[in-house]
């Protein structure tokens, strides 16, 4: 069964489309949902999250329908949610906070939910926060708190806006390996505009740009959407969409390789320049 | 902490043979002290220590629970929805100083400008529909939307935190209403009028209208309903006993309509 699945889902926002005709199913693994800013990921996750409900089309979520209310209540039951912007209450501390969290979950019994609450925090490295104010913590740690929220009760679907942006490299590592290593192996549905964390994080990536998927596929298959459209050179070449000087000093291109360049083996950042790339250029003429 | 527990009571505690007392002065003295920590744990089998444990931190979290939830939970709230209202926009300090000075300004007014308690009953009413408004949604909820994902998002987190602030501003508008000028309508007229706005509010509000714009445009009706029956001569239409019946009548009414529209009603949730 898919955790996920959205048929022909269309949102719009006044006259802008966020959302076009989006067919979708997530299977339990950990997707990346990969797009540059505005492409309509996080219009995507809430309503994944059963916060937002589409225009048009038909939403499915761990079987259930989030426009009926009991269903509703039933999939907000086995979900976890990292908004793009958790919002905490800055006075709180951080275990107040998840407590708060835990008893709008439905956790009532104040032990299991006090255990519980510790469990999330030790999961994500609060332990030694957990009485701390929250507008004492770093911005790394306050992305912890909103993981560790959304951990409560072992969800079977977790659902992180844009988790891993404003992380430092090691924060990012350890974040990975948070959601790698998840006991209860949920499905994942992760989105961010960074190409490092689908090839370091995600079994399946989705490209989305300006509200439609342009891809759908494991991180390799997207790489090789790439190949033999990259070449290396010395020297600028026009001919190329999108171009760049790499730190061996020579120039990287992406676009229609002519016939008198090597093409190299593509990476999922190629593939992901090629595909927005590729819009940005459609756009502007 | 320089005293170490002497070996001979840590066996005891470990056998269970402790008076109550001598065993929680030993569990204070093993929450701080790592060393006799070792020291118990390696004694005591591990599941009599998982609970011992447990209790332990429960009850350190216990204590910092904060004041004003402590002060909920004395006066009979279920832990639960005390902590649910301590993280209720409006209901913190400022909004209730606002209302008090609100209610103190309407009454000073009603006992100077010689329009009797008009201005009162003018201005009590939009008190609840304004703190409901701001209580419940994006705009004034840091986490409203990690809220709104939860079991109790939607209708019942409303339903709480409406009720709280209705509950706050009934308690501070009776007690200023214990001040004003009588002039026969008795001090409880304006209770109804605030239910009767605050269902109407959350009913309109289960549409796609967002609460603020809800909240804002049935205030604004109210006091122009107040202003033009103040300036007829018979005010009576609006506060009088017949007005009063019919007022019930239709918050019953709203109220039957909100609980039958409830899961529609998702006003922190974008549309
Ligand atoms: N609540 C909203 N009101 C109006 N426009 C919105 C709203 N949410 C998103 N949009 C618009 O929808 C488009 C997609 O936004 P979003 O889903 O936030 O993209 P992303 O998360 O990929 O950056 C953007 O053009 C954005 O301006
Ligand atoms: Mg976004
Ligand atoms: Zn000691």
């Amino acid at each position: 069964m898919s955790s996920l699945s959205l048929e022909n889902v269309g949102k719009k926002f006044g006259s802008t489309p966020a959302l076009a005709g989006v067919r979708l199913e997530v299977e339990p693994s950990v997707t990346g949902l990969l797009g540059p800013n505005g492409a309509g990921k996080t219009t995507l996750l809430r309503m994944a999250a059963t916060v937002l409900a589409p225009d048009s089309g038909r939403i499915r979520i761990l079987g259930r329908d989030p426009a009926h209310p009991h269903e509703r209540v039933e999939i907000r039951r086995r979900l976890g949610y990292v908004p793009q912007e958790p919002g905490f209450y800055r006075n709180f501390t951080a275990f107040d906070f998840v407590d708060y969290v835990a008893v709008l979950k439905d956790i009532a019994e104040r032990r299991r939910r006090h255990d519980e609450v510790r469990k999330v925090l030790d999961y994500v490295g609060l332990r030694d926060h957990a009485h701390q104010r929250i507008k004492a913590l770093s911005g790394g740690m306050r992305q912890r708190l909103a993981l560790a929220q959304a951990l409560l009760g072992d969800p079977e679907l977790l659902i992180l806006d844009e988790a891993t942006a404003g992380l430092d490299p090691e924060q990012r590592l350890r974040f990975r390996e948070m959601i790698s290593v998840l006991p209860q192996r949920p499905t994942v549905l992760i989105s961010t505009h960074q190409t490092d964390d689908v090839s370091a994080l995600c079994q399946r990536v989705v490209v989305l740009i300006a509200g439609t998927i342009r891809f759908d596929g494991t991180p390799a298959e997207l790489a090789a959407t790439a190949s033999d459209r990259v070449w290396v050179d010395a020297d600028r070449d026009e001919r190329a969409a999108v171009s760049w000087r790499t730190s061996a000093g020579q120039f990287r291109h992406i676009g229609e390789r002519p016939a008198d360049a090597q093409s190299v083996t593509p990476t999922v950042d190629d593939a992901y320049l090629l595909l927005s790339g590729a819009d940005i250029s459609a756009r502007s003429s | 902490m320089t005293t170490h527990l002497p070996a001979a009571t840590i066996e005891k505690y470990a056998a269970d043979a402790l008076p109550y007392a001598d065993a929680s002065s030993v569990e204070a003295h093993v929450l701080a002290c790592p060393a006799c920590r070792r020291l118990v744990a390696g004694q005591v089998d591990q599941a009599r220590l998982r609970a011992i444990w447990g209790e332990l931190t429960d009850r350190v979290d216990e204590d910092r629970v904060r004041v004003p939830e402590r002060w909920l939970r004395r006066l009979g709230t279920p832990a639960p929805v005390a902590k649910i209202l301590v993280c209720t926009p409006s209901l913190r300090g400022s909004w209730l100083l606002g209302v008090v000075i609100t209610l103190a300004l309407a009454v000073l007014a009603s006992r100077t400008t010689g329009g009797g308690d008009l201005p009162f009953l003018a201005v009590a009413p939009v008190l609840p529909v304004v703190g409901i408004a701001v209580s419940f949604g994006r705009a004034m909820d840091a986490a409203w939307e990690v809220g709104e994902a939860t079991v109790t998002g939607g209708f019942p987190l409303l339903l709480i935190r409406a009720g709280a602030v209705l509950a706050a501003c009934v308690s501070v508008t009776a007690v200023a209403a214990v001040v004003l000028p009588a002039d026969g309508r008795g001090a409880l007229a304006w209770l109804l009028p605030s239910l009767l706005l605050v269902v109407v509010t959350l009913v309109i509000s289960t549409t796609r209208a967002a609460m603020p714009y809800v909240a804002a445009t049935i205030s604004a009706i109210w006091l122009c309903v107040v202003a033009i029956a103040a300036a007829s001569p018979r005010t009576d239409a609006l506060f009088g006993s017949g007005a009063q019946a019919i007022t019930a009548a239709l918050t019953l009414a709203a109220a039957g309509v909100l609980l039958s529209r409830r899961h529609a009603i998702e006003s922190g949730t974008l549309r």
